[in-house]
């Protein structure tokens, strides 16, 4: 049994990382980081200075999945016509500069680049540019990458060399910008470490969520929230399977009866409505009219049990109709088995037959099928949460999804499923332990 | 905010729990009814002392024609008639009844009330799309059949152009859900009264914003609220420096006519005097003539308030209004009670009857213990 467990838990490793995988591609290659910034700071008076200290201050300036070492050391922007800038190189080795512009109609005007090092000399430049280091840009072009070298220098020198970058446009646009930046040599593991991924996707298998993006430390904020939805789901759940394996019994004790037929009918009713009437009905029968309850809202401690019954009541009510049904299938499928023939031949009472013998057999599928649930109670519900303004962590979900805040999203994705993984592993566990037949190799 | 939901938040507020609350379309019969006189409250809520008060938002939503568009932009007679035809067939009345429960005036130009530049009466009036009923004092759409012809002076005689193909106009959106379909289904019937065909483009919020970033719209639907109680701060929607695709800009149509601009920069940085009332009037002139807009309407808000909660008005620039509020919590709490109190009387009859219920299923038991088991 021990290697079965170990087995099931080593299988489970691939399978969050698959879904780790997909969830990063879903999230980050239909949102690009650029998207997401601007989605965050609105459309009124954003730079791209904003946008990239934005994107810094998460991480998300990083490459996706393998970082060659490429970083910013310095930004002109055409706020002139004629503009002109030194930057402080880090020596000799490989830069860039890239010239960004941006929608189509802005760029299309004439631009030069030129770009220059003190001490001459000591660059390298790609072929584009004329000896005197000008070069003239094709009017519509909105981003362009040039990498050059700077020499090394042939005798040991004081200071790295500077290098001036001149850029001359027609219409000053701050928005317009060149952009310098510097090859550092990485060491192999941090190429694939300074990436999005690692730092905002692989964490999140090891339970480090980082922060939201309006700044709140994701860990602490669950760590909150679990309590209120688990006071909601925890009740509703013990009390629910309570409530319907009795009624079940209850129902196939009298089977046959006008009681079996009437509740079958009942059930049905109860599984057709939507859960949605139970909680506005709830609220406007209970807290409305009859003033038992309040309609919604939060607590905690001792004083949460007062906004807590209504929601356990309709989370009880909504699942009633479906379960017992089906536990009730289960319970008379067990009652034609042979062992209570038996039990009946020896005489003992029907009330002894049915909540003794026939409950235990019966349990292993309904055990089975509400265990894979029991991880999902962490997770607390949506529906329930939003009415009863419950700050759980349904609610915690769908704040986040309204305000676009990825983070939170993609860390509660994260969070589902390893839930899931461990459900699905808690009910083939409990098949054994139920069910003495049932041997796992 | 925790109360996700509005139903909840009504009942909460009709509880006692919420000071104030907004009226939702749903519950709006509940709360306000319309009368001769205007509007009032419903018994149900005067009967708890709750208090009315409506304002004005100095905001403006409008639809903006893309002027740089080869259909409907440019600022030639016929394309000029062709945006006066459609500004006059939609009907921004009967939007106002029908989705906003009234709660709303068409605007005559950018410039909401409360903000100097805005005029009641018939010199307010935007004499392209409106005239002065003198019997009723107030303004009256032009009829469609001046539309109509409009439209046939613009070239397209029927909404159709001179091919004989109905003209048809893109209208870009972010609405998509279920929700919108009433609105855009209204939509679609102001033109098609026209005989223009209205073809909706919905599409999520970043393509939305880069479509019109680049100019590739013809008719969108966008709103202004005032940051600060100046003419300058709507009538720069319209500034052609301004203009979204070449300068990211605020100005969404792209508008840029040079009389209007080099008004605008003289009228910008004066304070307010008869001489900028009448820059700003010959301002209006020239943009209520080229139409870059459909001027659309400013709303109304309305705001409930309970008897315990003083020093409320609606506040619409700033929400700096905290330290004026005054709550009197003893009131309050009475009140509360008093609304409050718990009805235990069904709880009891349930239990009995549930009792009850159970001597039939007991005798049951009883029976079949004495005689044969049941198969």
């Amino acid at each position: 049994m021990t290697a079965y467990i170990v087995r099931r838990v080593l299988y489970a490793i691939p399978i969050l990382l698959g879904v780790n995988v997909i969830v990063f591609v879903l999230f980050f290659f239909v949102n690009s980081p650029d998207d997401m910034a601007r989605a965050h700071l609105g459309h009124k008076r954003v730079t791209p200075e904003h946008i990239d200290r934005w994107k810094r201050e998460r991480s998300l300036h990083l490459p996706y999945f393998y970082n060659p070492g490429w970083r910013r050391i310095g930004s002109l922007p055409a706020s002139e016509r004629l503009n002109t800038a030194t930057f402080p190189t880090a020596g000799a080795g490989e830069y860039a500069l890239v010239v960004e512009a941006p929608a189509a109609r802005a760029a299309a005007q004439p631009r030069r680049l030129r770009l220059q090092s003190t001490p001459p000399g000591r660059l390298v430049l790609p072929d584009a540019f004329a000896p005197d280091g000008w070069l003239a840009l094709p009017a519509d072009t909105e981003r362009r990458r040039f990498v050059f070298r700077v020499t090394p220098a042939a005798a040991p020198e004081a200071e790295p060399p500077t290098l001036q970058v001149t850029f001359q446009v027609e219409t000053p646009a701050p928005a317009h910008r060149v952009l310098l930046e510097y090859k550092e040599p990485l060491p192999l593991l941090a190429r694939f470490t300074q990436t999005i991924f690692f730092q905002r996707s692989l964490k999140m298998l090891v339970f480090q969520y980082g922060t939201s993006d309006d700044g709140k430390d994701i860990g602490a904020e669950i760590a909150k929230r679990i309590g209120p939805s688990l006071s909601i789901t925890v009740p509703a759940f013990v009390l629910g399977l309570l409530l319907d394996v009795f009624f079940a019994m209850m129902v196939a004790f009298y089977r046959g009866t006008y009681v079996d037929y009437w509740a079958v009918f009942v059930c049905v009713i109860l599984m057709s409505i939507s859960a949605l009437f139970y909680i506005l009905g709830g609220q406007v029968l209970l807290g409305k009219y009859l003033r038992l309850v309040p309609i919604s809202g939060f607590d905690y401690g001792i004083y949460s049990l007062k906004f807590v019954v209504l929601p356990v009541l309709v989370a009880i009510i909504a699942g009633l109709g479906g379960q017992v049904r089906f536990y009730r299938t289960i319970f008379l499928e067990e009652i034609n088995k042979d062992y209570v023939r038996t039990a009946r031949a020896k005489g003992l009472p029907e009330s002894v037959v049915l909540f003794v013998h026939t409950l235990k057999n019966a349990m292993i599928p309904i055990l089975t099928s509400v265990v894979v649930s029991l991880p999902f109670l962490f997770a607390g519900s949506l529906l329930l949460e939003s009415f009863f303004a419950i700050p759980g962590m349904g609610s915690f979900m769908l704040d986040a999804i309204q305000r676009q805040d990825f983070a939170v999203v993609q860390a509660m994705v994260s969070l589902g499923s390893f839930l899931y993984v461990v459900g699905l592993l808690l009910t083939d566990i409990s098949y054994t332990l139920v069910d003495p037949r049932v041997r796992l190799e | 905010m925790l109360e996700k939901e509005s139903v909840p938040r009504w009942h909460k507020f009709l509880q006692g729990y919420y000071d104030t609350s907004g009226i939702t379309s749903d519950v709006f019969d509940q709360a306000v009814q319309v009368t001769e006189a205007g509007v009032e409250l419903t018994e149900a809520l005067r009967a708890k002392h709750i208090r009315l008060l409506t304002a004005v938002s100095p905001t403006t939503y409008y639809y903006a024609f893309n002027m740089l568009d080869d259909v409907v932009g440019g600022y030639d007679e016929r394309r000029r008639k062709l945006r006066q035809a459609l500004s006059i067939a939609l009907n921004t009345e009967e939007y106002i009844q029908i989705f906003l429960n009234g709660r709303g005036i068409p605007a005559q130009s950018p410039i909401p009330p409360g903000i100097f530049g805005y005029q009641e009466g018939p010199e307010g009036i935007n004499p392209v799309v409106y005239e002065w009923d003198a019997r009723l004092g107030r303004p009256r759409r032009k009829s469609l059949e001046v539309a109509r012809r409009l439209l046939a002076e613009a070239g397209y005689p029927g909404g159709r152009d001179a091919s004989g193909r109905p003209l048809v106009i893109f209208f870009d959106t972010t609405a998509a859900g279920p929700g919108s379909k009433p609105f855009l289904d209204w939509l679609r019937k102001q033109f098609a009264a026209l005989g223009v065909q209205l073809q909706v483009r919905a599409t999520d919020y970043n393509q939305f914003r880069n479509k019109v970033l680049q100019g590739n719209f013809q008719l969108i639907q966008w709103g202004w609220h005032a940051d600060y109680p100046d003419p300058e701060n709507f009538l720069f929607l319209l500034y052609g420096p301004n203009a979204k695709v070449r300068s990211q800009g605020e100005n969404a149509a792209n508008y840029d006519n040079p009389r209007f601009n080099a008004l605008f920069r003289r009228m910008e940085n004066m304070p307010n005097s008869p001489e900028r009332l009448a820059l700003i009037r010959e301002m209006l002139a020239i943009a209520r003539e080229d139409a870059p807009w459909i001027w659309g309407f400013h709303p109304v808000s309305f705001g409930l308030y309970h008897e315990w909660y003083h020093n409320a008005k609606p506040m619409l620039f700033g929400g700096n209004t905290l330290k004026y509020k005054r709550i009197d919590a003893a009131l309050r709490e009475k009140r509360r009670a008093e609304w409050n109190r718990p009805v235990t009387a069904p709880l009891w009859v349930a239990l009995a009857l549930f009792l009850l219920g159970t001597i039939p299923a007991t005798l049951t038991i009883y029976r079949r213990q004495r005689g044969v088991p049941q198969p």
